[in-house]
């Protein structure tokens, strides 16, 4: 079992060698089959370790000697198990989309060596023993995303976009490489399940990696770069949003449960910026008209949720978190693939300028309700049993402020997801669209997103079966143990008592209070092709998300205007430029002085290394 | 102690291998784009004496034919760009006489390096410091550095940056396993010489406009952090040094050459004016990025060999504190490099667009070559003989 260990890993790395030495005669589309059948080969590999890992035990293995203190070495298991499963499965859904989608784009063996490569990297990230390797591997994801966000590098935009996350989440990495040093100093070890490790833990070195974290995985307030990244080609943002990369930071936090015993402050400093990343993301997704901007600040609140789940501190909370982390894949993956869709058939993903969709694309409709109905909590789908382990956990623990927190953005997403599904599929077409040019996603690209849709219903209807083979091992991995049997619908049957109802009726209640304010105050149906969120119609109006993003805009605006970041960002770059410029007239000054500067140069290291 | 046993890196093997790669690439690149009638005698000239300065056992001998080999570059440079030559002769000169004195006062030449105390010791030590300073362009010695890249070939920076200095930093490094006590001594000294390049440099680059002189000082900025290494002084800051200088030098060919490139078809000096070259030269553009990034330390490349164990080193000389200096160096170096690759090497061209694919193909395959080596090393150091380190 040990030898299989690295496979995954292997084959990968050989897809992309096989991109590199041979895309010079291979077709797009030969390609993309090759690439997707190595993530599928990938994907197999990674589930032929489960069996093993759901007994409860480790892989371990040693690719090779990296450097002389730093072996190359593998250590799979529940944990791991469940994000390569998520970077393989997911991925490998994406690359297959990706072979109709990427037909037309010219520097495709660019795009699948970086798309392999960034697959690669993730499973490396989570399988890695070496802390130093996981810091290699946490570049190169980084480093996958930059080259990928920046794709069309001949637009400005895309390159912009790709700037930032370099910029954003390279710099915080520091953190992490720090935080490994510090510990590798006073332990001699690179390895993290060895003891000495856990021995020399503290809340400083927390911090560092939670500064790390909190970058990719985009948690408040290091949250902004991940809208700019937007102008990416859509399998890219799929992949960025629902396995690869914001899922980076979220399998760091996780995996510190497994390190060390937690102190109950970092709990809280977990829940605390969980929550307000929570509230962050929902408030700026309500406002938004571009339809990828909109998925992006959504995925900042659902990741809100998750390391609010993994703050939580207790099994129930590792159950909520792991649960979340798998099942926001799978329908983030699948919107995303979705808006894909909606911009390669209409040019546009301004929900200004679409609507009606849903009579031209009824595929793609099809796989984006079922996406939209879990990602705000609908029963029977992996979103709902995901939030009701959440309040489960906050209600089991007395964490009220996280149960209110949780339900107000819940209501929030479905808000801003019901104007998303109404603006685009539903009303009238808007008269900017070439509605004959207009047609459905190919049929590969519609199994690429309805193999992820079926799987959110899927994990809905027999949520168990996450939970025993998924969900329960990763815990395991996160030293808790599984605490209750979760069975058929999700209902808990051998444990009874207030908060398991509670949890179930909170995660409704969200729903059924949007769906109220909906059906209290439904726009008038002539010429409306957005929901309002509420705001009463003037007579004959004709509404779009524009109406509704203002009205958000109004309601909210103070809290967008302290929300927002980037003006510090901007100040301190701006102060940092301004320095420099200062030292750049100094250094001029001792240019045009230079045997005088010289020569006291020289004279104050003389003072230094003999006076001093 | 030598520095084969001290490090387990075979310095002699690596910097032979690095060099004889520059020195093969700059013939490359002047076959395709001229960098001067006598550039490919010159640069043959001072590969063979730094090689050879490496293998000869004689100290003597090695501290002669790398000054020898500075003479050479300074004439070659002369003839470049009057003012460049004499800024760079007073750097050569002043820099060899201190660190000949230097060496002659603490009896190195005799193999007599013993630890001196008093007056004499601080001698050598402050001989020694400015005399490298100078010759390493290290702030506040730098003067001489950014005209030199501004005003001659990019080929001929080449030669000074990833050849000459990289030879005279591996003496440095020879002189920290002989004699620590140089180090050791003024420990907080050589820090602080180490911090004022890592800032000084990374600002001054943040500051400029020509992206000759940003490279110029991004190699101040970085030469700040080898010192660092020397100046911890253990096992980790020694090979971090020793790594990061010759991923220094292959990082320095391809940013370099890449502007080279780019000058050869826009016909003025690079600046943050120029949009967009990738379009024409993408190779060109992926070997700066790689570079830029190499330099940097990010991985998978083989600069992070480097950087890592110089953070370590520097966790090791001045702690928690010191280490997060440096880190924020680190983000001023991203800072200006991204500057460069997203104004002048990505986004919209406003002229013409259309990729160049064959004029410069040689040029082009060199750079794949170096790309690609900077990665192999980055991931599986211990192919490369000699390069496993401890």
């Amino acid at each position: 079992m040990n030898t299989l260990a690295g496979f995954s890993l292997i084959v990968l790395l050989g897809g992309v060698v096989i991109q590199i030495l041979f895309g010079k005669i291979l077709t797009t589309r030969l390609k993309g089959w090759i690439s997707f059948i190595i993530g599928g080969i990938s994907f197999g590999g990674i589930l032929s370790l489960a069996p093993v890992i759901i007994r409860g035990q480790t892989i371990k293995a040693n690719l090779f000697n990296w450097q002389a203190e730093t072996p190359f070495s593998l250590y799979f298991d529940g944990l791991s198990l469940l994000f390569a499963l998520m970077a393989t499965g997911i991925g490998s859904a994406i690359l297959f989309y990706c072979i109709d989608y990427m037909q037309h784009e010219t520097n495709t063996t660019y795009f699948y060596t970086f798309m392999l490569t960034f697959i690669a990297g993730l499973v490396g990230l989570v399988s890695a023993h070496s802390l130093l390797m996981s810091y290699l591997c946490w570049e190169i994801i980084g480093l996958c995303s930059y080259f990928l966000v920046g794709f069309w590098y001949h637009e400005t935009d895309a390159v912009n976009g790709a700037r930032k996350v370099l910029v954003m989440t390279h710099i915080p990495g520091y953190a992490f490489l720090i935080a490994i040093l510090l510990l590798y100093k006073s332990s001699g070890t690179f390895l993290w399940s060895d003891p000495a490790i856990s021995a020399q833990f503290n809340t400083g070195i927390f911090i560092l990696i939670l500064i790390a974290a909190m970058a990719k995985s985009v948690m408040f307030p290091l949250h902004t770069w991940i809208p700019e990244a937007m102008n990416a080609p859509t399998p890219v943002s799929a992949l960025l949003h629902s396995a690869c990369y914001v899922k980076a930071g979220i399998y760091l936090v996780a995996r510190l449960y497994s390190i060390v015993p937690w102190h109950p402050s970092w709990n809280f400093i977990l829940m605390a910026i969980g929550c307000v990343t929570m509230i962050v993301g929902a408030l700026f997704a309500l406002i938004q008209t571009d339809l990828k901007r909109l998925l992006a600040f959504s995925t900042i609140s659902q990741l809100g949720y998750i390391m609010t789940a993994f703050g939580i501190g207790t099994p129930y909370g590792a159950l909520a978190g792991a649960f979340y982390v798998f099942s926001h894949g799978l329908y983030k993956g699948t919107l995303f693939l979705c808006s894909g869709a909606v911009q390669h058939a209409a040019g546009t993903r301004d929900m200004r300028r679409l609507g009606g969709l849903s009579k031209y694309l009824p595929g793609t409709t099809l796989v984006w309700l079922v996406a939209a109905a879990a990602i705000i909590g609908v029963p029977l789908t992996n979103g709902f049993v995901a939030k009701w382990l959440l309040y489960d956990a906050a209600l089991e623990s007395g964490a009220w402020v996280v149960i209110i927190v949780a339900w107000l953005v819940s209501t929030f997403t479905a808000f801003y997801i019901l104007k998303a599904t109404v603006s685009v599929f539903f009303g009238e077409p808007s008269s900017e669209l070439q509605i004959d040019e207009i047609n459905d996603a190919s049929p590969l690209m519609q199994m690429g997103m309805g193999i992820l849709s079926v799987a959110c219903l899927f994990f809905g209807v027999f949520p168990q079966a996450l939970v025993r083979w998924i969900a329960a091992p990763a815990i395991t991995a996160m030293q808790f143990a599984l605490p209750e049997k979760i069975t058929f619908l999700g209902l808990r049957v051998d444990s009874s008592g207030a908060p398991i109802t509670a949890g179930a009726l909170l995660t409704i209640s969200a729903l059924l209070v949007v769906f109220f304010i909906f059906a209290l105050r439904r726009p008038t149906p002539k010429g409306v092709s957005s929901f309002t969120g509420g705001d009463p119609l003037p007579e004959g109006g004709t509404l779009n998300a524009v109406d509704f993003s203002e009205f958000a805009e109004e309601s909210f605006s103070p809290a967008f205007r302290i929300l927002n970041p980037d003006p510090v960002y901007l100040w301190i770059w701006r102060t940092v430029t301004r320095i420099a410029e200062s030292v750049k007239i100094g250094f001029g000054f001792f240019e045009n002085n230079l045997v005088a500067f010289l020569i006291g140069a020289i004279l104050i290291i003389a003072a230094l290394v003999f006076v001093i | 102690m030598a520095l084969f046993e001290y490090t387990g890196f075979d310095w002699k093997i690596a910097l032979t291998t690095v060099a004889m790669i520059i020195f093969a690439a700059a013939e490359i690149y002047a076959y395709q784009i001229s960098q001067g009638k006598l550039f490919p005698w010159v640069n043959l000239a001072v590969s063979v004496m730094i090689i050879a300065a490496l293998w000869i056992p004689v100290e003597f001998l090695q501290m002669i034919l790398l000054d020898i080999s500075a003479l050479v570059l300074v004439a070659w440079v002369w003839t470049q760009d009057k003012k460049a030559g004499k800024l760079f002769l007073t750097a050569v000169i002043i820099g060899s006489v201190f660190v000949a004195l230097g060496m002659v006062i603490g009896g190195f030449f005799n193999e007599q390096a013993n630890h001196f105390d008093g007056m004499r010791a601080k001698i050598v030590i402050y001989l020694i410091l400015v005399g490298f300073a100078f010759k390493l362009a290290a702030v506040p010695f730098s003067f001489w550095l950014a005209p030199l890249s501004e005003g001659t070939s990019v080929m001929t920076s080449v030669l000074v940056i990833s050849l000459l200095d990289i030879a005279e930093f591996g003496e440095l490094v020879l002189l920290r396993v002989e004699a620590p006590w140089i180090f050791s001594s003024a420990a907080w000294i050589w820090i602080m010489l180490a911090l004022l390049s890592m800032f000084g440099g990374a600002l001054l680059a943040l500051s400029q406009t020509n992206v000759r002189r940003i490279l110029a000082f991004s190699t101040i900025d970085d030469f700040g952090y080898l010192m660092l290494g020397l100046a911890a002084g253990s096992v980790g800051g020694i090979l971090g040094a020793i790594i990061g200088v010759l991923s220094h030098s292959l990082c320095k060919f391809l940013l370099f050459g890449a502007v080279g490139i780019a000058e050869d078809d826009v016909k003025h000096p690079l600046s943050l004016e120029d949009r967009g070259l990738a379009g024409r030269h993408p190779v060109a553009g992926a070997a700066f990025i790689t570079g830029a990034l190499g330099m940097i330390g990010i991985p998978p490349l083989l600069g992070f060999l480097g950087r890592w164990r110089l953070y370590f080193s520097g966790i090791e000389a001045g702690g928690d504190i010191l280490v997060i200096v440096m880190a924020g160096a680190t983000a001023l170096a991203l800072l200006y490099y991204v500057r460069v690759i997203h104004k002048v090497w990505l986004g919209q061209n406003s002229g013409n667009s259309n990729p160049i694919s064959k004029r410069y193909r040689w040029i082009d395959v060199t750079f794949i070559i170096i790309i690609a080596l900077l990665l192999v090393a980055g991931i599986f150091p211990k192919i490369l003989p000699g390069w496993g380190g401890r």
